[in-house]
């Protein structure tokens, strides 16, 4: 390996771990702008804690000149504060007990991503199939057709966030594209709007989007602004439980080798329904 | 809004793509990388008002993913990656997709940090080894010795893979 083939594996490694969706900039602001608020506190806390132990030896001093240690014995400890609304998920030191990063390899969150794909092999067309496929391109490695289960909360963070992700090829003939399905447990890091979501979901802030409606349900559906920003259609919806669900369809499966469908598998109202499909909620 | 949270939003949404890739090379993970990306962002945001004239906004940030990581990667943050040089050659657990364990990426992962930054900073983002020493604080024939050996060290395990594979 030469510095040139080091930079050609960089760019693969990038691209073929599947990055997950853009960041969020609100999301950022809003964390920057906590950490400011909290420096200022720590500021703020650190100059009254100056005052207040100068204030409190005085009058300690001032009560109890000669200095007996009763008179500065103060409340007792506070209360612990208990956070509801965690899953009862047993954590070690940094990550699931079970689990060396964010990913669940087995046991019941692992099962929910099993569950999924199966979901999502058995949603496609008539005429379209899910096989389980290997990239063509020996720069991949792996099995097309997967899941992922991982944690996207931290440790003691509420509520806990679980994603559910199901990547299946999706072949006519000899073409293959892909579809995509995207399960999030409550996060309120995720924006409300239908149309925000699928944006979000697609990495791309100016995706043209509209919302469809489902039966009531309203979906938002965002492709890329221009061909030129990629072909992919998602479909964004956002249960009344806080659970979301984005389901990507693309004429291609990216890297694989094989060539691209001649055209996507779902209209979009079929892709709006899919992703509103209650079977996708995981049971929730 | 301030103009001030609406020039580090367009700076985050233009940008944060670019330095989650360098984040995602150095540590191996996305959600991780994500994290250090947050906070290199954050620090930049309580920094802004000193930075944001010198348009070098980028090289700044990036020196901050990077020390970011090199920094947590002392206090044991990092703490899934393997501490031995022996490669495993177990089987993959049920369930464990092999593209997510790619080659390159476990070989970079047992490239000790600082090599690996060097490694990233030079092949990656293509900067020179001035720009890199900079960056990493060290001087440039350090930057050059640290780019060869982890050339070298990640050569040598990706010969090794390829022989348990």
């Amino acid at each position: 390996m030469n510095e040139e083939d080091l930079k050609r594996a960089f760019q693969d490694v990038v691209v073929a771990s599947s990055p997950p969706p853009a960041m969020d900039p609100g999301v950022a602001l809003d964390r920057a702008h906590k950490a400011r608020s909290k420096r200022r506190a720590s500021v703020t806390g650190a100059v009254v804690a100056v005052l207040v132990v100068g204030v409190g030896l005085g009058s300690a001093f001032a009560l109890n000149p000669r200095g007996t240690k009763d008179a500065l014995i103060g409340a007792g400890p506070s209360s612990s504060s208990s956070k509801p609304g965690l899953p009862d998920t047993q954590w070690g030191d940094e990550w699931p007990v079970g689990q060396s990063d964010r990913t669940a390899t087995n046991g019941p969150q692992a099962d929910r991503g099993t569950q999924l794909l199966e979901l999502a092999k058995a949603s496609l067309p008539a005429g379209y199939e899910a096989p389980d496929l290997k990239y063509l391109d020996t720069a991949m490695h792996g099995g097309m057709l997967r899941a992922q289960a991982q944690v996207s909360s931290n440790k003691g963070e509420s509520p806990e966030v679980w994603l559910y992700t199901a990547y299946v090829p999706v072949r006519k003939g000899e073409k293959v594209g892909q579809l995509t399905v995207n399960v999030s447990t409550p996060d309120p890091r995720l924006p409300t709007d239908p149309c925000a979501l699928a944006k979000r979901m697609q990495g791309q802030d100016k995706a043209e989007c509209k919302v469809v409606e489902v039966a009531g349900k309203g979906v938002g559906v965002a492709s890329p602004a221009s061909p030129d920003l990629g072909t992919g259609m998602s479909a964004s919806y956002r249960a009344p439980n806080g659970w979301t669900v984005t389901v990507t369809q693309e004429d291609e499966y990216r890297y694989s080798g094989y060539p691209a469908l001649d055209q996507q598998p779902f209209l979009m109202p079929q892709l709006a329904a899919l992703a509103a499909d209650p079977k996708f909620l995981l049971g929730s | 809004m301030s103009d001030r949270d609406a020039a580090f939003q367009e700076y985050f949404a233009a940008r944060s793509d670019a330095m989650r890739g360098t984040a995602y090379l150095l540590c191996g993970d996305w959600h991780r990388a994500e994290d250090l990306v947050q906070q290199a962002f954050t620090k930049l945001y309580l920094a802004w008002r000193r930075v944001e004239r010198h348009e070098a906004l980028d090289a700044y940030t990036r020196q901050i993913v990077v020390r970011t990581f090199l920094s947590e990667r002392r206090r044991g943050w990092f703490r899934f990656e393997s501490a031995t040089d022996d490669l495993s050659d177990s089987a993959a657990p049920p369930g464990a997709y092999p593209e997510e364990r790619m080659v390159l990426l476990e070989a970079l992962a047992k490239v000790p940090p600082k090599q690996r930054a060097c490694l990233v900073l030079r092949y990656w983002e293509d900067m020179s080894v001035e720009q890199t020493a900079a960056v990493l604080k060290c001087s440039e024939g350090t930057v050059k010795s640290q780019a060869a050996r982890g050339l070298q060290t990640l050569r040598g395990l990706l010969s090794q893979q390829e022989r348990v594979r």
